[in-house]
């Protein structure tokens, strides 16, 4: 079946700013922290019951474990809040807060592999902070991270004939930029 | 216990944010102190409760009721456990803080370490006499903060239930408004941030851009939905 896609129904799409974007990511940020905390003190909780410095002859080396543990557990609760909720919703709740949707720049909903690729990009972007700053002077305001997946994201709104799965957005960057400026060679 | 006389000085010398903050500190106690009674009250009757239905398994008990079971038992087990170390290790550093300081007392007590003992004994004291001052403060900032807090509250819960018994249409009113309001006020606040977020996008690209020496992106197209109304502002600096 042939869905409508978001251009079919009269919806334009603009990437989203760096003002926006940080602002998403911070409550991404908050989110993640709080969940991680949780399953620390779960995790530390559990540890300790099970005796685990006993268990090792040492509380030094448990300790040493345990932290290796939740920064293992960090990153992989960040990379599943990320990918899961880019490939399920096309959006992370801090982004659906303002809006923002992430699509390949052909338009389309995000791959496993390009959601992965987006992922890693972000600890790239995160050196110096200067894949994120590239939103701030890229002309399609995509970040190192961007660039690497080829995705970006875009201002979703509160529009409610903009398909509900990102599957249905079948966008082209190509055309939305011939739409806005016909003279405009890429 | 301060009178109600006292309390009115202190606000006038202390000023309106400090009365707000006792009130919020008062809140706060009160608060607590009504959860925690119930609490206690209500903790020998689910005791009493649990001791009954002790032992009895369930016929419809799967796999996953029993995980779920290992998982807070575990928890709060752990938890048991790790306050009773923590207690240990506390009694340990105690301890050892005091061994420290007589070992250190008794070494210093002589004629050629009377300039270094002085002024660290002195300070010693201020911070001992002020630690004590601050407890006193405390103490009575407490019972004042939760006086406060009793008698605001009262005295908000007399007047809000008298005029509602004077005005019955109030109550209706009331519940109308709160369901509106509730209903309006997630769209708003989101709608609102969105707004200042696009606006704020275009303003700091703009900024950037033009400290780079880049000439101005091409145009993009307007903000969806809602957001209508704020791109009108911020396209200007994106153009």
């Amino acid at each position: 079946m042939v869905r409508k896609t978001a251009l079919d129904q009269g919806i334009t799409l603009r990437p989203a700013g760096f003002v926006t974007r940080l602002v998403a990511f911070l409550i991404d940020q908050v989110i993640l922290s709080a969940a991680l905390s949780i399953l620390t003190a779960l995790a530390g909780a559990a540890l300790q019951s099970f005796r685990l410095a006993n268990l090792l002859g040492t509380e030094d080396l448990a300790l040493q474990l345990a932290l290796i543990a939740v920064g293992a557990m960090g990153v992989l609760l960040n990379l599943v809040y990320y990918t899961g909720f880019w490939l399920l919703a096309g959006q992370t709740p801090g982004k659906a807060f303002l809006g923002l949707a992430v699509v390949r720049v052909d338009g389309g909903p995000l791959r496993p592999g390009t959601a992965i690729v987006r992922w890693l990009g972000y600890w790239l972007s995160g050196i110096l902070f200067l894949g994120y700053l590239r939103i701030l002077a890229d002309d399609r305001r995509q970040g190192w991270h961007d660039k690497l997946a080829r995705t970006l994201v875009v201002y979703r709104g509160l529009d409610e004939r903009w398909p509900a799965l990102p599957g249905q957005a079948q966008l082209r960057w190509q055309d939305l930029q011939k739409r806005n400026d016909p003279g405009r060679v890429d | 216990m301060p009178d109600k006389t006292e309390i009115e000085r202190m606000g006038n010398e202390s000023g309106d944010l400090q009365l707000l903050a006792r009130l919020l500190v008062g809140l706060v106690y009160a608060g607590s102190d009504e959860l925690l009674s119930r609490l206690r009250a209500l903790g020998p009757v689910v005791a009493a409760d649990i001791e009954a239905h002790t032992g009895t398994v369930p016929d419809d008990e799967t796999m996953g009721d029993v995980l779920s079971y290992l998982f807070v038992g575990t928890l709060l087990c752990g938890q048991r456990r790790m306050a009773r170390r923590m207690r240990r290790r506390l009694d340990l550093a105690r301890k050892a803080a005091g061994w420290m300081l007589g070992g250190v007392d008794l070494l210093t007590r002589n004629p050629l370490a009377q300039p270094f003992r002085q002024p660290v004994e002195r300070l010693m004291w201020t911070a001992l006499f002020e630690g004590q001052q601050a407890i006193t403060e405390g103490r009575r900032e407490a019972q004042t903060s939760r006086l406060l807090a009793q008698r605001t509250v009262e005295q908000v819960v007399d007047d809000v239930v008298e005029a509602m018994i004077e005005n019955p249409e109030l109550i209706v009113s009331v519940q109308r408004l709160v369901r509106q309001q509730s209903a309006g006020l997630t769209g708003t606040v989101v709608s609102n941030t969105r707004q200042l977020t696009v606006s704020a996008d275009d303003m700091v690209e703009g900024i950037v851009r033009r400290l780079l020496r880049r000439g101005s992106r091409p145009e993009l197209p307007p903000v969806p939905g809602i957001l209508d109304a704020g791109s009108d502002r911020g396209d200007d600096n994106g153009a």
